[in-house]
């Protein structure tokens, strides 16, 4: 019986014959292993840009969203538990849909991204990969959506196919990622700068959590990360906790933690930080970093007002917007 | 942020042509009702028995080999 090793992610996972990795749905069938769920996603939607969240990628935009079950965390507040924390075969709903399919639908249904989302892109990562080369060759954009937990080779290769990456930073502690998300940080942090390094459009999120990932420590510390490996234009949405799956014994992030988090992350230097999960909250827009001219009027996930002219734009510095307009 | 997504486990069904012309709205930069923000799910995949996937996944090696 032969046991293989799973080399996609920091896990490692030695599975055996007839087993599944961590992610649940990598299975060793008589020492092949199998991406269980390629070309069977259980939740298709088209969302807006926005949603994602991408706030600095063709704003105002639908995006064709797609995810199989899985993932390779298991974090205690998982929104998307349902999909993520269940194997392939656990699903009420399996699509068959293939990598052409996908790409052929996005096209009919007026969408010029794809998302890799939902769950954990990572896991099904073949899946990803096959879809995002048709998508390229089609012209259309790919946006990975993920918790970034992946080991430097698959990930340089899947960047070469990827145009936008929002990161979901869990917290800024290795404590914080062992206790909350059965996982570890500094693979995380690696594969951000391994996607700068590509070219890829990164921006991160960070869930607030009130009395876990909080603190200034962590806060300020990630904004400052960012701001010196990443660059400070880099945006960085904060948003907001809501009691989901095991940590139901939270209250949802007050507002006034989200913006005091929001002023440490700007006073670390960043441009761009956002606050997320809250409709009407005052740091949903986007302003430009020069004049403060308010380029992108946002409420909520809609778009009131975009002020940028041709190529991203300021209309009244004329600088260029950091980001992917056109 | 992975948004909540009780909908994931939802059938398939053709989306309503009122939220589709509100997505579209939106996307011109109209504010419009929060119907906007419901995702909708496209019409064309069978949701149904799928056999399971027989694609051999990238990276990965025998566990008596070292990597
Ligand atoms: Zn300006």
């Amino acid at each position: 019986m032969t046991t293989v090793v799973c080399e996609l992610c920091p896990r490692y996972c030695a599975i055996p014959d007839g087993g599944a990795g961590d992610c649940r749905i990598r299975v060793n069938l008589k020492g092949r292993l199998i991406a269980t769920t390629f070309g069977r996603p259980s939740s298709v939607h088209i969302d807006p840009m926005e949603k994602k969240p991408l706030y600095h990628f063709f704003p105002g935009t639908p995006i064709f969203s797609l995810a199989t079950a899985g993932c390779n965390l298991h974090c205690l507040n998982c929104q998307n538990w349902q999909l993520s924390q269940r194997g392939g075969e656990e699903m009420e709903e399996i699509y068959h849909a293939p990598p052409e399919m996908i790409v052929a639908t996005a096209r009919a249904e007026r969408c010029q991204s794809i998302a890799y989302t939902y769950s954990e892109p990572i896991v099904y990562y073949e899946y990803v990969h096959a879809t995002a080369q048709l998508a390229r060759e089609a012209g259309l954009n790919n946006c990975l959506i993920s918790a970034g937990y992946i080991n430097e080779r698959p990930l340089r290769q899947l960047c070469r196919v990827m145009d936008a990456a929002n990161i979901d930073v869990k917290g800024f502690t290795e404590d914080f990622y062992r206790r909350i998300c059965s996982a570890t940080l500094a693979p995380v942090l690696r594969g951000l700068v391994v996607m700068r390094e590509e070219g890829v459009w990164v921006e991160v999120t960070l869930l607030i959590i009130p009395g876990e990932n909080d603190d200034p420590l962590q806060v300020r510390g990630l904004a400052r990360w960012i701001h010196d490996e990443m660059g400070a234009d880099t945006p960085l949405h904060l948003s907001r906790f809501h009691p989901h799956y095991r940590m139901q014994n939270l209250p949802p992030t007050p507002v006034d933690t989200l913006l005091r988090c929001r002023q440490m992350a700007l006073d670390a230097g960043l441009h761009f930080v956002y606050v997320g999960n809250v409709i009407g909250n005052g740091g949903e827009s986007t302003y430009c970093p020069h004049d403060g001219t308010l380029l992108i009027e946002r409420f909520g996930l809609v778009i009131k007002e975009n002020h940028l002219l041709a190529g991203g734009r300021c209309p009244v510095c004329g600088n260029p917007l950091p980001g992917v307009w056109t | 942020m992975t948004p909540k997504n009780t909908d994931s486990m939802e059938k398939t069904k053709l989306p309503d042509r009122t939220d589709r012309r509100a997505f579209l709205l939106a996307g011109l930069g109209i504010a419009t009702t929060a119907v906007v923000v419901m995702p909708s799910s496209p019409g064309n995949f069978a949701a149904r028995p799928v056999e399971r996937s027989l694609k051999e996944a990238d990276f990965y090696r025998p566990h008596d080999r070292a990597g």
